[in-house]
């Protein structure tokens, strides 16, 4: 039951996310055109539905791994990209990739300067929590609600300043406000190849991350390098935040629920938890992503709209059961 | 086995924390550290367990300094309890002994195979963890979390424990079964332990150190330091000593 319970949410999540939109098959009719390619409707969700589905489920559980490691490596339940700064910064890079015209195929400049944005806004607000000596949980997440509200700035001005009638900049806009794009194969593979990379090098933070937990000194004694490997797992939370980014635009606070719920589900073991949170994050956006395309027909509503409307009341929950804890 | 510290210092701010301190402890006995508040006992612990970089001195395991030791072999030979030991995950004790019999593997970059080795039964039992393995630790009185994290880093089988106050928040009762238990351990491992009640450590200490402004004031017997004033010095108190069932109880005032 345990093993099962991940690939029937998998498989509930990508249902979802085939079925729901501005045309709703029922569950004969999905497997129907599933099965016979000739279907035009089949057509429909073989070729746009299922990229999309399928990227939509990439990009969740990146943004799950990442509030997994940045909530473990920071001790902090209410850690994660969209308020350490990782995200905000991963959307800075992206606008310039997207509005600026660079030497390389905007393919390769979207992930790697939404990486560079994602790693120097999150060292900003550790560096800058340090100068200003905040140790607490609740200091180091004002520190990067500062720094995300300037990088939010830095980027509106990017869009107004360098938007001109080459750039769609509704098309840019959107994506700010978060959503899967349908992406092509090729595209969809480096994604996976990616996300790929994401959940072994976020497995291999695993052990490191439950040892933290026991406090620096005690995971000192016990043979961590907590200096060294706090920057590991910034670079590589970072880099998934960034294809996050990249892929989704900026969906919100999937980094923050998915987590909570992984630990509520099987508890706080880091190797398990990263596991159940990609999984949960894959399947938890797979669904959204598709009520997204389903409310308003044929309007699409911006995917970060829809999970800062989920995510914002659990956010007040964790810290209404923190309060009275 | 063997930890010293040899001349080390340590400054905060303008205080001087450690004064060239010389330590020792070694296998087979059972160390107890006592001293004044911020006489350096805390500070010294962590001197030793590598969590503090000393300024001056050297911290030497087994005659080698310590530096030249990477932080994981370190790792297998000092276990460290902090006195304020908190795990920021609800884990359960297994998980907790779990991850103590970890120490001193290195993390790799990619996740490697952790071996799923039994938890070791002479820990299991000195602790008396078996009932309380599946309990997550937010559901343990504060004796049973302060036996399982004692526990957890013996785990992991380093050859010297340096424990903090271990007995700080414990009654009475507990207070003299973790005594014991660390005397047990001192058996086959060195062990150093803070504690503030001068009587527990006369009563179960091998040899005592006494610290007084970073420096060590008297390191030898209890029965030898019960004997001479440097207590009544180092606290600034008359100490009345009185004959008690296993030795020489003191009694401030």
């Amino acid at each position: 039951m345990r093993a099962a319970l991940p690939v029937l949410l998998l498989v509930a999540g990508a249902a979802l996310g085939l079925a729901l939109g501005a045309e709703m098959p029922g569950p004969a009719a999905l497997a129907r055109a599933l099965a016979d390619a000739g279907d035009p409707f089949g057509q429909l969700v073989l070729h746009w539905r299922l990229p999309r589905v399928l990227a939509a489920g990439l990009v969740g559980a990146g943004l799950g791994l990442a509030g997994a490691i940045f909530q473990g490596v920071f001790r902090n339940p209410l850690a994660e990209p969209y308020l350490l700064g990782s995200a905000p910064g991963a959307a800075v890079g992206a606008a310039v990739a997207l509005l600026v015209p660079l030497p390389m195929p905007q393919m390769l400049s979207l992930p790697v300067l939404a990486f560079a944005g994602a790693w120097g806004a999150s060292w900003a607000v550790i560096g800058l929590s340090r100068l200003a000596g905040i140790v607490d949980a609740a200091g180091l997440l004002l520190v990067g609600i500062a720094i995300s509200a300037l990088l939010g700035a830095l980027r509106s001005l990017l869009l107004l300043a360098l938007s001109d009638e080459t750039v769609n900049l509704q098309s840019v806009l959107s994506w700010t406000l978060g959503g899967i794009q349908t992406p092509g194969w090729a595209d969809l593979g480096l994604l996976a190849a990616l996300t790929a990379g994401s959940v072994i090098l976020a497995l291999g933070l695993a052990r490191g991350l439950d040892l933290l937990g026991l406090g620096d000194e005690v995971a000192a004694n016990m043979g961590v390098p907590v200096g060294r490997f706090l920057a590991r797992a910034v670079l590589i939370a970072a880099a998934i935040t960034a294809v996050a980014v990249a892929w989704g635009g900026l969906v919100g606070f999937v980094g923050l629920i998915v987590p909570h719920v992984a630990r509520w589900i099987g508890g706080p073991d880091h190797r398990g938890l990263l596991w159940r949170s990609a999984v949960g994050g894959a399947a938890l956006l797979m669904a959204m992503d598709g009520l997204a395309r389903a409310v308003l027909p044929p309007a699409e509503i911006p995917l970060g709209l829809l999970t800062a409307v989920i995510g914002a009341p659990f956010f007040l929950l964790i810290l209404w059961r923190r309060g009275r804890a | 086995m063997t930890v010293t510290l040899h001349q080390v210092s340590l400054r905060r701010g303008s205080r001087l924390v450690l004064d060239r301190l010389d330590l020792a402890v070694a296998r087979g006995r059972l160390t107890c550290l006592v001293g004044p508040n911020g006489s350096g006992k805390s500070t010294a612990v962590k001197v030793m367990a590598g969590v503090l970089a000393p300024a001056a001195g050297a911290v030497l395991i087994d005659g080698r300094p310590a530096d030249e030791i990477s932080p994981v072999e370190r790792a297998r030979h000092i276990g460290y309890l902090p006195q304020d030991f908190v795990s920021h995950w609800d884990l359960t004790v297994r998980a907790l002994l779990a991850l103590g019999m970890a120490r001193g593997s290195a993390i790799g970059w990619l996740p490697g195979r952790m071996p799923d080795l039994p938890l070791p039964p002479t820990v299991v039992a000195d602790f008396d963890l078996a009932p309380l393995l599946d309990r997550r630790l937010s559901t343990l009185s504060g004796g049973e979390r302060a036996r399982a994290a004692c526990a957890a880093v013996i785990a992991g089988q380093p050859d010297t424990l340096l424990a903090d106050e271990p007995t700080a928040s414990l009654d009475i009762g507990h207070q003299i079964s973790t005594m014991r238990l660390l005397r047990r351990l001192a058996a086959r491992h060195a062990v150093l332990v803070v504690v503030h009640d001068i009587n527990l450590a006369l009563r179960f200490a091998d040899e005592i150190i006494v610290l007084d402004q970073g420096r060590a004031a008297f390191a030898g017997a209890p029965a030898t330091l019960a004997d001479t004033d440097i207590l009544d010095r180092v606290f600034a108190l008359r100490f009345t000593r009185l004959a008690g069932p296993d030795g020489v109880v003191l009694s401030a005032g």
